[in-house]
């Protein structure tokens, strides 16, 4: 029963999309509705089932295929699949009001189903095949989502999404098979100790490139500040607050349960990383102009977090829950207030129509209700007690403290402070953030003054939640996420120690309130030095450095081989040519023998003309009897004559009776002669034609039946007996 | 050798051949006739190799040697579960081939030469997998290469004279070097016959290695392998489309089969590679694989691009031959059919698109889509399944292979698969893309809109469409069991 409602959350979205883009309704609310269905469908499911099963493991295995699909729900499968579904929820009660703008409604509605049946697909996969299948199907669906807008900057974003995309989907595939052909499984499981370390560490770097750029890791990150700001909003809320964290689990699994013996090197480069990701990430957002794309750098910050506290979590000498717990309560954080945040940002592009910097402002007393979503969201991505980031930025702490007390190096030490500022800088950009759109004297006098229902529900429900996550860190603590990780072997002694966390001493509340003084320090300084209007040059970006000369070098390459390959052909030729030259040798030589043949010829022609002297006498000779034999002939021919006068006379006399006899017929032919003749006539005319096409003896039809007719006969004569 | 089934082989080449002329026969009488008089002897061509599956189920191989024919040889068919499979795999892609043809062909002109030739070669293709010894064979294989001719020049262009000139010659060199070569092999068995167990060559001599390039050339001809590719990116494309669909999905394949005969069934694994002639086929396939991939890129006419991935695609049958691993051999023979598959589709589609709109130029197709998305939808599925994107055949193949690959040790072709993977993505994806998407509809090239194709047009390509889907992850995948059972067959492997 469990594993048909499992069953059923997975084929609810794949149905909806069926559904979505066969229906002949052409209303955009008729889709939006749809859409909506298929994702609560999904979403009541996967609560069932796993309420149902009052949280054991549901098992669901498709048998005797090649390459089967194995499914899974248990504690953390669940966490993740309710997060998507719930957020993919909201965003699709938000696609109502937006999409009404937008064109293509049902080639985005049907995407977005199967992008959230690849990315729920990819959590409850129970070994790595299943999860491949899903992450292609999600990489391929999104990139339909990205490329909604079909201008030239979507096009170009699209590509560029599509190129890593696809990289790290083979970079994904590669390290499967390498672990496949090691383990002789592709269960998620740790690597047997024999393995060698090459290919341990093989496997882990083609493993961090495959999740890695779906994640936004540094440096695999570049494109994905191109591509979410493209998507419709929607979409890019559940590209950016959604998708990524799809490769946070990959990475985790293939990190935290696979490479398990490599765990000291990657470990610490996860953790190295991390640290990058969320420093550059938060520096960049801070000198962005447009929302989305602050919010898209921002999300990479975020990730950085996450993966810094997977790091954490995988270096053997720390306490792994700290890492592990944290990671998992900020990809649920980060899910939340990064979607509540795009959908601001979206309501706003709504009804303004406009993202820039530089053309907003004022919005404050407009859109009350908005202002308070995107308030209250950016404070919980800061990390203010009281709302949900401060819960999950706290255990991260927690974390790399504990690391740093466990070995006290410098670049621990560092790596703590870089945590500090890589926080403080968050607060900065969200506050630029939110002075340019909501302050400022700019007048609307245009814009309705109601935001639409469908905008404001989710909106007003991210808020809400993310509150709701932030004052009982705690019980999210024990509801959530101990469920999970019991479900990937966690200790209870662990679990016990994590249940019982205080969230709100005073040694994590002040270095909450140390971050915030240092953002208002760099804040200070850098309106001081007018850094926050400045804009970093383009040349300096990681894909005009690394990525377009790679990709440059390998398009080369083809063009290389491809003049290699007329190279070969033009050797072929050159072959020819000598062939040809030898042929042309022989050809003269050829000459020559004709040359000769033809020196001989003439002597046969003169000894011939003397044979002919001889002959003429000869031909008079027959002349001479055959004058005298045409003679007898023509003596024959008059006898003939006389002949065929005497047959022709006799002839006549018979016609005569005949004539005779005709005319006593023709008086008794009865009445309808006329029409039996014509009867007879058109039958006639048939038998005549038919034997004509008979006539013309089609020679082939007579030749196929020979040959099988002679088939038939040697195959009975020859083929062996007894 | 009692039993009616003995003879399914024989009649499953026999019979295309006799329909061929009875159709030359009937165009006479009527179009309709003929057009019909195809069908049913391409379906029961289809129907009768299918026919074949139970008894060799039952018996492992049948046929019939009929030793009074070709004397000192004899004639003689057989089938095992590998020609087996590749028969059926090639007649029918053949049938759908042949549906598509009688719409793409009324518009090209010269049915009547061409339906009649498109059945003899249906009759050599088949001839080649269901013969029982290689001077059969052989004979098979130079009636399916100059009939194929036929169909090459059918357009009778400037152009298509030249690559069918080129054809011809190539043909005739690697049919010459074939012969010498099974005249080698028969010099040191006293027998050609192709039975497992009954190695023809024992030894490493000269001769052997003369023998061994002589079946390189001549099957590595039919095959496109590089550096003996040369006729194939000028054939394929001028052919008319469902006869480059056959050429590349299914003609492609003979080259392969002979080479995979001659591995394990004249030489022997364990021959070639204490010979070390595996390395030889190792080298040729990387460069062969590399090179098609990356000159495909570089290609501007849709048609091209498609020939040189089939040269790419034929490197990866031939890795699979060299790596000598049950694997790797499985990989190859499904590779054979996800390749027949995805490259008729697509060659189809090609077609399609040709036929509709006259253009060539890739460049010139952005927004088809919009006109034809039936096609296009199907040249999707056979373009993500060539990528090798799940859930299409071509990830099966691929993955297989890998496999092989690293239980022979080699981990160096899971990066050049991969590689490849990428280029296919590269070159096949920007069609796909600019025909879906990025054109508003005032910038569309095609102003009036114009109507998809007819059914008898779109369903066989549907066809193989669904079967790239289906023979995949599915539990339906019956393909993947008979390549592995023709590869434990060849290897001698037991289960």
């Amino acid at each position: 029963m469990n594993g048909r409602l499992l069953a059923s959350a997975l084929l609810a979205p794949l149905i909806g999309a069926l559904v979505t883009w066969l229906v002949p309704a052409r209303s955009k609310r008729t889709l939006a509705w749809l859409n909506l269905l298929a994702t609560l469908i999904s979403l009541i499911c996967i609560v069932l089932a796993h309420v149902g099963g009052n949280g054991q493991q549901i098992i669901l295995q498709m048998k005797n295929a090649p390459l089967a699909l194995n499914f899974q729900l248990d504690g953390l499968t669940a966490f993740f699949a309710l997060l998507f579904l719930g957020a993919w929820t909201a965003t699709s009660v938000y696609s109502f009001a937006y999409m009404e703008r937008e064109a293509a409604n049902r080639r985005f509605y049907v995407f977005l189903q199967l992008t959230l049946l690849g990315c729920v697909g990819v959590v409850l996969a129970s070994d790595f095949l299943t999860l491949f299948v899903f992450f292609e199907l999600m990489t391929l669906c999104s990139y339909v989502l990205v490329v909604h807008e079909e201008d030239a900057g979507a096009m170009e974003a699209g590509n560029l999404y599509l190129a890593l995309g696809g990289l790290g989907g083979l970079a994904l595939l590669a390290g499967i098979i390498l672990f496949y052909n090691q383990v002789g499984t592709a269960d998620f499981m740790p690597l047997p100790g024999n393995v060698s370390t090459f290919f341990a560490v093989a496997m882990g770097i083609v493993f961090f490139l495959g999740f890695g750029i779906k994640a936004g890791v540094f440096p695999l990150h570049i494109w994905l500040p191109s591509a979410h700001p493209m998507a419709p909003t929607p979409a890019s809320a559940l590209l950016s607050g959604i998708m990524i964290k799809t490769g946070a689990y990959g990475l985790f699994r293939v990190f935290h349960t696979v490479l398990q013996p490599q765990a000291e090197i990657f470990g610490w480069m996860l953790l190295g990383l991390g640290l990058i990701t969320m420093v550059l990430g938060a520096f960049l957002a801070f000198f962005q102009d447009q929302v989305k794309k602050t919010l898209a750098y921002s999300s990479i910050s975020q990730i950085g977090y996450i993966v810094m506290g997977l790091g954490a979590a995988v270096i053997p000498s720390g306490h792994s829950y700290y890492g592990i717990a944290g990671m998992l309560f900020h990809i649920l954080n980060h899910g939340v207030f990064k979607t509540t945040l795009f959908m601001c940002a979206g309501a706003i592009y709504l009804y303004t129509r406009n993202l820039d910097y530089d053309q907003l402002g004022g919005l404050l007393k407009k859109y009350p209700l908005l202002t308070a979503s995107f308030v209250i969201s950016a404070l919980g991505i800061t990390g203010m007690p009281g709302f949900n980031g401060y819960g999950s930025k706290t255990l991260l702490h927690h974390a790399l403290s504990d690391l740093y007390a466990a070995n006290p190096t410098w670049l621990l030490w560092l790596a703590e402070k870089l945590y500090v500022l890589a926080s403080a800088l968050t607060i900065c950009y969200f506050v630029k953030l939110f002075g340019n759109i909501f302050l400022g004297k700019k007048e609307w006098p245009g814009l309705p003054s109601k935001m639409s229902f469908s905008v404001q529900l989710p909106l007003g429900l991210g808020a809400a939640a993310v509150i709701g996550l932030g004052l009982f860190p705690g019980h999210i603590v024990r509801w959530l996420l101990i469920p999970a990780m019991r479900a990937i072997g966690f200790e209870e002694i662990a679990l016990e120690h994590l249940a019982n966390i205080n969230f709100w001493n005073g040694h994590d509340l002040s270095a909450m309130a140390i971050t915030f003084a240092l953002a208002a320090v760099i804040l200070l300084l850098a309106r001081g030095l007018k850094l926050d209007s400045r804009k970093l040059p383009q040349g300096l970006s990681l894909e005009a450095i690394a990525y377009r000369p790679m990709a440059r070098g390998f398009i080369g390459l083809s063009q290389a081989t491809a003049y290699g390959d007329s190279l070969a052909a033009q050797i072929y030729k050159g072959f020819a040519a000598v062939f040809l030259g030898l042929c042309r040798g022989a050809a003269a030589l050829d000459g020559a023998i004709d040359c000769m043949y033809k020196a001989g010829g003439k002597g046969l022609v003169r000894f011939i003309g003397a044979g002919g002297a001889v002959d003429s006498k000869i031909n008079t000779l027959y002349s001479t009897f055959g004058r005298g034999a045409l003679r007898g002939i023509s003596a024959i021919k008059a006898w003939e004559g006389n002949l065929a006068v005497l047959f022709k006379k006799t002839g006549l006399a018979l016609l005569g009776g005949v004539r005779k006899l005709d005319g006593v017929e023709r008086k008794f032919s009865v009445l309808g002669a006329k029409e039996k003749q014509g009867k007879l006539q058109r039958l006639q005319k048939a038998i005549r034609a038919f034997s004509g096409r008979i006539s013309r003896s089609n020679i082939e039809l007579l030749l196929a039946v020979i040959i099988l007719a002679v088939m038939i006969i040697i195959f009975i004569l020859y083929s062996p007996r007894g | 050798m009692k039993g009616f089934y003995n003879y399914l082989p024989v009649l499953a080449v026999c019979f295309p051949v006799f329909a061929s002329l009875v159709v030359f026969g009937l165009q006479r009488y009527s179009a309709r006739a003929r057009d019909i008089a195809v069908l049913i002897g391409t379906g029961i061509t289809f129907a009768l190799v299918a026919w074949m599956y139970p008894y060799i189920q039952s018996q492992g191989t049948i046929g019939i040697l009929f030793s009074g024919i070709l004397p000192p040889f004899g004639l003689s068919f057989s089938a095992d579960i590998f020609s087996f499979f590749l028969a059926l795999i090639a007649s029918g892609v053949w049938l759908l081939a042949t549906i598509y043809s009688r719409e793409y062909i009324a518009h090209e002109g010269r049915q009547n030469r061409y339906y009649p030739f498109l059945l003899l070669t249906l009759g050599g293709c088949l001839g080649v997998f269901l013969t029982g010894d290689f001077f059969s064979l052989f004979i098979f294989f130079e009636l399916m290469s100059f009939a194929a001719y036929v169909l090459i020049v059918h357009e009778e262009s400037p152009g298509a004279m030249a690559a069918g000139y080129k054809y011809l010659i190539l043909t005739l060199i690697g049919g010459l070097a074939l012969f010498f070569a099974i005249v080698i092999a028969f010099e040191e068995a006293g027998n050609v016959l192709i039975a497992p167990g009954n190695f023809l060559i024992t030894s490493i001599s000269p001769l052997a290695l003369s023998a061994f390039i002589g079946f390189l050339l001549g099957f590595g001809i039919k095959m496109g392998v590089f550096p003996l590719h040369i006729w194939l990116p000028d054939a394929h494309p001028v052919a008319p489309s469902p006869a480059s669909a056959l050429l590349s999905g299914v003609m492609l394949k003979t080259g392969a089969y002979g080479l995979i005969r001659v591995v394990y069934n004249v030489y022997g694994p364990e021959l070639i590679a204490q010979a070390g002639w595996d390395i030889i086929l190792m080298v040729l396939a990387s460069i062969t694989i590399f090179l098609g991939s990356a000159v495909a890129l570089v290609q501007t006419d849709i048609k091209r691009r498609l020939a040189y991935s089939s040269i790419g695609q034929m490197g990866y049958v031939l890795l699979g031959i060299s790596l000598l691993t049950l694997n790797g051999l499985t990989g190859t023979i499904f590779h054979i059919l996800a390749h027949a598959l995805m490259k008729s589709a697509l060659f189809m589609c090609a077609g399609a698109i040709i036929f509709k709109t006259g253009k060539r130029e890739i460049s010139e197709l952005s927004g088809i889509g919009y006109e034809m998305p039936i096609t296009l939808s199907v040249f999707t599925v056979a373009s993500l399944s060539m990528i090798g994107i799940p859930p299409f055949n071509g990830f099966i193949s691929k993955l297989v292979l890998s496999l092989g690959a690293l239980d022979a040790g080699k981990a160096g072709f899971v990066v050049l698969l991969i590689v490849s993977s990428l280029l296919n993505g590269i070159y096949f994806l920007p069609i796909v893309i600019n025909g879906f998407l990025g054109v508003k509809k005032e910038q569309r090239i095609w102003p009036k809109p114009f109507a998809e194709l007819k059914a008898s047009m779109w369903i066989p390509l549907v066809i193989l469409a669904v079967l790239c889907g289906i023979f995949s992850v599915l539990p339906v995948n019956y393909p993947l069991g008979w390549a592995e059972a023709a590869a434990r067959m060849l290897t001698g492997a037991v289960k």
